[in-house]
């Protein structure tokens, strides 16, 4: 771990950006606004981000790549400063997983690549590599999850699903080994936010009605929680979910008290307890001066912002109510 | 005896100096690092900033001026060193302590508590004044132990 003066620099950056994070008010009037010009309009005027939102043309694939693209600017150039490469690390990692399910789903789908997701590597590599039209070099990790999905693949050509756990392992696993070099309160959170994704992936599976051969794909060996314990979740009733829940300790994330229903409403209602939890255990060293946690909450904030964002303007280019709009929303970092 | 006594006095001024040196550069550092980041997105809080930063190098100066006065109290700037036995040298060396060790650590303290206020005038520049004032709180214990060290080497007869 870095000492925690290795941060002052970016704690400095971080207290002028967070005047970028979204505030309860602008949320509010986001959700007010008529429609989405409206909204990309109020976008505009939010300080270090609205220079992006000025006179773009609205459509879902302009809002998306604008969103992405400056979460990753910050989290890119986060990385080669110092202490950096570790805090900006997690969020590095989930850009790569993502860049990576991307790329094999049209590899999959025998689409060429047309736009490039960012990511610490270039998509068009991965494709190469499924292709085998050149012999790449990828670091041990990225390399062990190619082969195995391209082991997957061999055997079960259509399998996403299996893919996307497979990306969202090589993610955890990276996360599991961030967290050791992070220490301290980070080093819980990080821990927090493994279960929270087993937990998300398995109750999705469940829904999906995965085999436990799919499900453990997106396991690895750690010792937070045992494979038997996930794939238990796949073999319990609706009505033991709560009580399974509550022996491993994480009953708070159900949106009603010992109910479970497993309908996609009420999973994503879980996953917004999840994020907000996540959130608020960050929220209390945001005004520390020193150390690597004001700067990891920043980034995480601005992560969920992207999500908030994506959720609002979204929901105001198809038209949809307010009040449905605000029961998707998270928690702002800022109250 | 008279050069042990007086290389005593000169290591007081040394650490005087040195170490009251230090803490500033420590501070000075600590605080130039938030003010890098603060500036690398705002460039127009330049001004805050550089006072912000500044605050901590008092802690060198009044060591310098520590060090100097035993200097002259030698008499080492005009050419002649003035007899000094074990004791007295001694006696000045722990008269150099207060300001060599608080200008030491509070040069730290008020480098970081600087580095707190250019987040906040990041945040809120419109609170500039208050953001000063707090690491000059800060600034009380450095003059204190400045002063408690003028007055320990004016104790001391020669």
């Amino acid at each position: 771990m870095n000492g925690e003066r290795d941060y002052t620099y970016l704690v400095g950056r971080v207290r002028v950006l967070e005047r970028s994070l979204l505030t309860p008010r602008t949320l509010d009037a986001l959700l007010r606004a008529e429609d989405l010009d409206q909204a990309l309009r109020i976008m505009a005027e939010v300080p270090y981000l609205g220079e992006a939102f000025q006179g773009i043309v609205p459509s879902l694939q302009n809002i998306d790549k604008i969103l992405t693209e400056h979460f990753f600017g910050i989290v890119s150039d986060f990385t080669k400063q110092k202490g950096g490469a570790d805090v900006a690390g997690f969020f590095l990692l989930e850009f790569d997983a993502t860049a990576l399910k991307l790329a094999v789903k049209h590899f999959m789908a025998k689409k060429p690549l047309e736009k490039v997701y960012p990511a610490s590597f270039d998509m068009r590599k991965i494709v190469r590599f499924f292709s085998g039209e050149g012999s790449e070099y990828f670091p041990e990790d990225f390399a062990q999850t190619l082969r195995e999905i391209q082991e997957l693949l061999e055997t079960q050509p259509g399998n996403a699903q299996g893919v996307e756990f497979l990306c969202d392992r090589f993610f955890l696993k990276g996360t599991y080994s961030l967290a050791n070099r992070l220490g301290g309160p980070l080093r819980k959170w990080c821990h927090l936010y493994i279960i929270f994704a087993y937990l998300r992936g398995a109750l999705r599976a469940r829904y999906q009605e995965r085999k436990p051969d799919t499900l453990r794909l997106l396991y690895f060996d750690n010792s937070l929680l045992e494979e038997r314990e996930l794939l238990e979740f796949l073999v319990i009733s609706d009505e033991k979910i709560p009580e399974y829940l509550e022996h491993l300790g994480f009953a708070f994330v159900l949106p009603e008290t010992g109910i479970f229903r497993n309908d996609p409403y009420y999973l994503a209602e879980i996953e917004r307890k999840m994020d907000n939890y996540l959130l608020s255990s960050l929220r209390q060293y945001r005004w520390e001066a020193f150390g690597p946690e004001p700067v990891f909450g920043f980034l995480f904030a601005k992560s969920i912002d992207v999500k908030n964002l994506r959720i609002l303007l979204k929901g105001k280019y198809f038209g949809l109510e307010a009040d449905i709009l605000r029961k998707k929303l998270r928690e702002c970092y800022y109250e | 005896m008279l050069v042990d006594g007086l290389v005593f006095a000169l290591l007081g001024s040394a650490l005087a100096i040195g170490l009251a040196g230090i803490g500033s550069a420590i501070g000075v550092g600590i605080a130039g690092q938030a003010g890098a980041g603060v500036m690398t997105e705002d460039p127009g809080k330049f001004g805050q900033v550089l006072l912000l930063q500044a605050l901590p190098g008092t802690q060198g100066i009044y060591g310098l001026l520590a060090g100097f006065w035993v200097l002259i109290k030698l008499g080492l700037f005009g050419g002649t060193p003035a007899s000094v036995t074990v004791a007295q040298g001694m006696q000045i060396m722990f008269a150099c302590l207060p300001i060599a060790i608080v200008g030491l650590l509070s040069g730290i303290a008020q480098g970081k508590t600087a580095a707190a206020s250019i987040g906040l005038i990041a945040r809120r520049p419109e609170e500039t004044g208050k953001a000063i004032i707090l690491p000059a709180m800060v600034e009380t214990y450095a003059v204190l132990s400045l002063l408690a060290t003028i007055l320990l080497l004016n104790s001391i007869k020669l």
